[in-house]
């Protein structure tokens, strides 16, 4: 299965870098990891525009900087690396903009999460992602990663460029916070 | 109750049909960031003739100041006067680059024998590609279209 995939991300590479057959190249990539950004980027960001928005832009950063990809790195890994920063930069910028500390629960999803569109989901699950916005911005990112998405630690560790242990202990932490949270009231 | 206590199903939905249209809106947009590129171009079109007025600058002061050493009265005069004043005087003086461009004799440039000024000369532009992504990466944003 992981030599399929690793199969294909050099048969897409090796499209993009022939000028002929570039765009189709560009194309598959976008076909093959679209969702899966998508759904990385749409946990984070809440917002169906605001996902939709910035999955566009990682793949315009990837369509311009494709070149410069170093083929003996992962594919997979560097998708999800320019992902993870965009949604970094955006959840930051959006903070800044409406005045709201860096540190502090994300109000304004808290609503999107209770009325906005694209969303349905039962009360405990609502509940479970009001608990994911207290977190700090890379703690729920970890634990989307690894919860919801079901990634290797090695993996989430080259995103994240953060060590393993780092990682295992924020992942456990922020556990523990979900369930003080849910199981108040 | 504990995590696992609460299904791990997704709560978050998409349009109908948006995976199968995205590509054909990226394609779309990538289609028309590529058609206005010259645009940041155009922007920075007041840093080059900066820039521009810069190196003519040089080469009239240098070229007068090299050419000094002739036997021209004009030129001796000149040479008494200091780069700082002439420098000055251009400023105030209001000329554009335009101005300057055509005021220039480009045989007092190819007459100076330096390593400096062939240095210069030869020094490779900045291509647009570059200005594109300095402009993205600084996010820089240039009040003239």
């Amino acid at each position: 299965m992981i030599s399929q995939a690793l199969e294909e991300e050099k048969d897409i590479l090796k499209k993009i870098k022939d000028p002929a057959l570039r765009d189709s190249g560009f194309n598959l990539l976008v076909k093959a990891y679209q969702q899966r950004l998508y759904w990385h980027i749409r946990k984070m960001v809440i917002d169906h525009d605001d996902a939709d928005d910035l999955l566009q832009e990682v793949f315009i950063k990837v369509w311009k900087n494709i070149d410069k990809f170093r083929e003996d790195s992962n594919l997979f890994t560097w998708l999800f690396k320019i992902a993870t920063n965009e949604c970094l930069n955006f959840l930051k910028r959006k903070k800044s903009r409406f005045h709201i500390p860096l540190e502090g629960p994300n109000k304004e999803l808290y609503a999107r999460l209770d009325s906005g569109p694209y969303i349905s989901g039962s009360e405990i699950q609502i509940k479970l992602q009001k608990a994911l916005l207290r977190l700090p911005d890379k703690q729920r990112l970890v634990f989307n990663m690894k919860y919801f998405e079901d990634m290797k630690y090695e993996d989430i560790s080259k995103i994240t460029d953060t060590s393993i242990g780092s990682l295992k202990a924020s992942y456990h932490l922020a556990v523990k916070k979900i369930e003080e949270y849910i199981n108040l009231d | 109750m504990k995590l696992e206590d609460i299904h791990k199903d997704n709560i978050f939905k998409v349009p109908d049909n948006y995976f199968e249209d995205f590509p054909d809106r990226l394609h779309k947009r990538i289609a028309e960031k590529e058609a206005v590129r010259p645009t940041p171009v155009i922007r920075m079109r007041t840093l080059i003739n900066i820039a521009a007025a810069a190196v003519i600058l040089f080469f009239v002061i240098y070229g007068i100041s090299l050419l000094s050493t002739r036997s021209s009265s004009a030129e001796r005069i000149l040479s008494n006067i200091s780069s700082e004043e002439l420098i000055n005087y251009l400023v105030e003086s209001d000329m554009s680059t335009d101005e300057l461009l055509e005021s220039l004799d480009i045989s007092i440039i190819a007459s100076i024998d330096d390593p400096l000024t062939d240095e210069l000369i030869s020094s490779d532009p900045i291509d647009d590609e570059t200005i594109d992504d300095l402009i993205d990466e600084y996010e820089i944003e240039m009040e003239y279209l």
